[in-house]
């Protein structure tokens, strides 16, 4: 339904004429997120405040329209995306460090604080707060909650649920809600916490947040080991953990990424490597060099080629440049991406590796995968251009073949980027009808109109 | 407040064809061990059921919806908080003989258990395949993965490692209507729609019986080290703890107890108490040997800068278990020692615990009360035991819990840490959550169990 002009005033009202737009060239600012997809508002607004917030909501659900909450549109499934209209909540405005407790080993912070400025000023105290989303220069600490997000560091660290302690939220209904505690234990009551983290901005607004930190590792380690073969350097990973080292970051690229990215950059990569691992260790002065020598000789027991070492700051960017590299590098590939976010266990690695070997020479398209092998999350990625429709079906066939692989391997279809709209129409291969229907009712509790950020997550 | 249905011949009967007369405990010595767990509370169940099998469970919610009586899941029984009670009659379901571990994954860090299996016996078999499975509630021995799944448990160990829920990754569960359902991945990550999961861990039996656990595992430490030290109060213990934490050093354990404590074990102390107001720190270090060997060294070093009297270094496993044996008998001297026990759960912010010990002395004399308080200082979570020398005036002694929890909420802490709510700490719910958040919550019990016969009485008030 089209915002009428009656209630665009009334929401000038709410958050002033100066915070609120339904100019075109406005609009079209955030009509897109890291997906493809685009999809115009009917108006953007910036809310100061928690009241503000409670009061669109109030507004939404007696003029009936949808609202979506946004941080800053990095998400790779379109959760943050105006699928049927309505007004986009931008929470820019929410962008302050509360305060970083160091003695209790938390922080309280606003949704829009962009996650890598949150690293920067935890880290000034000597403290760490671990996640760290591909996207976190841009991501906010809201988005991040939102989504689950992961990252590098979730092999030893975990994701974005396991550091929230609490969060303030205003929910669909309007009513201003407070989980979770302050404290880095609490019980009482059902996790309301842990539903809203994750729940893809479908429950409610996330209006401040607790999270617990650590300090901050005394030193890192990192290297980089070349491999014949992808399934060589799965067979390292598994290895590695057998033998009870956890890296804080264990990335792999294979032959495609690694080709792409010196295409792009010219780095003098290995470009006839099977697979690359990028390995980052941290912890105490006395344990990373240990550590990283017990690395180097699993390496080397595993045939890998080239080792590379870096202890200093530059020394490890360096390291990391090409790994960053590969999701802009990809486009040469083909005009459109088709991007999934498969997870399966570690062990199951070498076989998915050579499902999509298979599927790559079935098909013939271009497919690269790189990603999280320290926990099975794999960005698999198809490069082509979707005019071309006989490509289009044969990558659709090979996306369905693959996801089906990934349930079959004990695996799950969606990492860390969320469902969304581009994977809302898989949910149901992962999820049961009753575990679907449960998690509707829960909606559905929170949202009876169903004004918040609507269409996502569910399939129609 | 819904009406159940008493257990007639009739459901008995039922139950019994439908499930097996196996798994019923007709032995009325047997059935009545049931009517408790280690809170003061006590319910005489209608009827006690053994089960073997999540068909029997799927069975008996199905029954239980037709004839409306209720039923609640039970482990080993070991909750604080009267979780695992029939408070309103009905059917005890136990699930201690749903004991198997049905793998231990070397490769994935994943094991997959049944939820009768006792934690200790789960911690040894990962151990066994040199891996580890953090969580460490007091009770390990007898208390099951299920119900420490279904309470959220915690350790010591929670400081560096986290509660039980940092482990689950997924769960079968029987929800009340008897369907079963599976929620979470096999994986370390994964988003696909809520978190199920993580609504059902902490959710204290209420939405649905666990059946069956996806747990993560990570490696088990190559070495344990631990040093103990004395000080002179507790403010300074707390600036010790400070000082570690911020010094870049996780401890695998920090606990502390306080003078009232240690005057109970006296006779086991390697040292005599040398003040009034001493409290002692337990501290646990595990990794490397070479970096805890060093760490541990650095650690001791703070706690004599801060103002250490005696410090107790324990590199050996024999010292370190002699030192929990000590906590272990503070808890059970406590528990003897006193005509009424109230163990409270609090958790404040770890800069606060000063503050509220150094109260507790007037709440004792407010409200003729004995205090013992010792806990997690690594994570704020402090163990109340509240006593009193007769049971003769409980609401004097309910007003003194009730003050001393609103204390702990103005502090920006919880009244329960670890425990959860269940029947002891129903009616202080209200103090912590606002009618918004009870509400969702109620709205959420009544979509998973619509007939409220899972576990009803629990956690809301009525």
């Amino acid at each position: 339904m089209a915002l009428t002009d009656t209630t665009f005033r009334k929401l000038q009202d709410i958050v002033g004429n100066a915070y609120c737009s339904r100019k075109k060239e406005d609009l079209v600012c955030y009509a897109y997120d890291a997906t493809a997809a685009s999809y115009l508002p009917d108006a953007v607004l910036f809310p100061r405040n928690t009241q503000e917030i409670s009061a669109i909501i109030n507004l939404a659900n007696k003029d009936a329209f949808s609202v979506i909450p946004r941080g800053s549109g990095s998400g790779m499934t379109g959760g943050s995306l105006a699928v049927r209209g309505g007004v986009i909540l931008v929470m820019s405005r929410f962008n302050r460090i509360l305060e970083i407790d160091k003695d209790n080993l938390i922080a309280h912070a606003e949704p829009g604080v962009v996650t890598a400025r949150f690293h920067q000023a935890v880290e000034k105290e000597g403290l760490f707060y671990p996640p760290d989303p591909s996207s976190s220069e841009f991501s906010t600490l809201g988005g991040n909650l939102a989504e689950c997000a992961g990252g590098p560091r979730a092999v030893k660290y975990g994701v974005t649920r396991d550091y929230v302690l609490g969060l303030e939220a205003v929910l669909p209904t309007g009513e201003i809600i407070q989980a979770g505690v302050r404290t880095a234990k609490g019980v009482v009551g059902y996790d309301l916490t842990r539903l809203l983290v994750g729940s893809e901005g479908t429950l409610g607004i996330i209006t401040r947040i607790t999270v617990r930190l650590l300090p901050l590792p005394e030193a890192i380690r990192a290297m980089t080991a070349v491999f014949t073969s992808l399934e060589k350097a799965a067979e390292t990973v598994s290895e590695i953990i057998a033998q009870g080292i956890i890296p804080r970051t264990l990335e792999f690229m294979d032959n495609a990424s690694i080709r792409c990215v010196e295409s792009h950059l010219r780095m003098a990569l290995p470009v006839e490597a099977g697979a690359l691992l990028l390995i980052e260790v941290d912890g105490k002065f006395e344990t990373v060099d240990i550590l990283i020598k017990q690395l180097e000789t699993v390496c080397m027991s595993q045939g890998a080629k080239d080792i590379k070492f870096a202890e200093t700051k530059s020394e490890i960017a360096n390291l990391w440049k090409a790994r960053k590299a590969i999701s802009p590098a990809l486009f040469q590939y083909g005009p459109d991406k088709i991007n999934e976010d498969i997870v399966v266990p570690r062990s199951r690695i070498p076989d998915m590796v050579r499902r999509i070997d298979a599927l790559k020479e079935k098909t013939g398209l271009t497919m690269v995968s790189f990603g999280h092998a320290g926990d099975g999350n794999i960005h698999f990625n198809i490069m082509l251009d979707k005019k071309n429709q006989d490509d289009l079906k044969k990558a659709e066939a090979a996306i369905d073949s693959l996801f089906e692989y990934t349930l079959e391997l004990g695996g799950t279809i969606s990492g860390e980027h969320g469902v969304g709209i581009t994977k809302a129409a898989y949910i149901t291969k992962e999820i049961g009808p009753a575990e679907l229907k449960l998690m509707k009712k829960i909606k559905k509790i929170f949202d009876p109109n169903g004004i918040l950020n609507p269409g996502k997550i569910f399939p129609d | 407040m819904a009406e159940y249905a008493p257990i007639t011949d009739e459901i008995r009967s039922r139950i019994t064809r439908e499930l097996g007369d196996e798994c019923i405990v007709s032995n009325l010595d047997e059935a009545g061990t049931y009517a408790q767990d280690a809170s003061e509370l006590r319910y005489t169940p209608e009827m006690v059921i053994r089960v073997e099998e999540t068909r029997q469970i799927r069975r008996l919610m199905r029954l239980a919806n037709e004839y409306r009586f209720p039923v609640t899941p039970r482990g080993g029984g070991s909750g604080l908080a009267g979780g695992c009670l029939p408070v309103r009659g009905g059917v005890v379901l136990s699930l201690e003989n749903m004991n198997r571990i049905l793998s231990v994954h070397t490769e994935d860090l994943v094991a997959e258990v049944e939820p009768g299996t006792l934690t200790k016996v789960l911690r040894d078999a990962a151990q066994s395949k040199g891996l580890f499975f953090p969580p460490d509630p007091a009770g390990m021995d007898q208390s099951t993965i299920g119900g420490n799944a279904a309470t959220n448990a915690g350790g010591p160990s929670c400081i560096k490692y986290g509660t039980t829920k940092d482990y689950v990754l997924g769960l079968e569960v029987v929800l009340p209507s008897g369907r079963l359902i599976k929620t979470g991945t096999r994986t370390r990550k994964g988003v696909v729609g809520y978190d199920l999961t993580q609504l059902f861990v902490g959710s204290e039996g209420t939405l649905g019986i666990i059946t069956g656990l996806i747990l993560k595992l990570i490696p088990f430490p190559e070495a344990v080290s631990g040093t103990s030290a004395v000080f002179n109060d507790l403010p300074t213990a707390m600036r010790a703890v400070t000082k570690i934490l911020t010094r870049g050093h996780l401890p695998s354990a920090i606990e502390f107890l306080d003078a009232k404590c240690l005057s109970l074990v006296n006779d086991l102390l390697p040292f005599k108490v040398p003040g009034e107001k001493s409290t002692l720190l337990i501290i646990e270090l595990d990794g490397a040997p070479e970096q805890i060997r060093h760490e541990i060294g650095v650690i001791g070093k703070i706690c004599e800068d801060v103002g250490a009297t005696h410090l107790l270094p324990a590199p050996d496993k024999e010292e370190r278990e002699r030192i929990w044996e000590m906590r272990r008998q503070v808890s059970l001297r406590i528990h003897d020692n006193s005509a009424l026990y109230i163990p409270e759960d609090v958790a404040v912010p770890l800069g606060k615990i000063p503050a509220l010990v150094a109260e507790l002395p007037n709440f004792e004399a407010e409200y003729g009360l004995e205090i013992y308080a010792f806990g997690h200082a690594g994570d704020g979570n402090i163990h109340l035991n509240i006593t009193a020398e007769s049971r003769d005036n409980m609401t004097r002694v309910e007003k003194g819990v009730q003050a001393i929890l609103a204390r702990v909420i103005r502090m920006g802490g919880t009244i329960s840490g670890e425990h959860g709510i269940g029947e002891a700490k129903k009616q202080y719910l209200s103090m912590e959550l606002s009618a918004e958040s009870i509400r969702l919550q109620t709205e959420i019990k009544n979509v998973f169990d619509p007939n409220m016969v899972l576990n009803p009485g629990k956690i809301f008030p009525e």
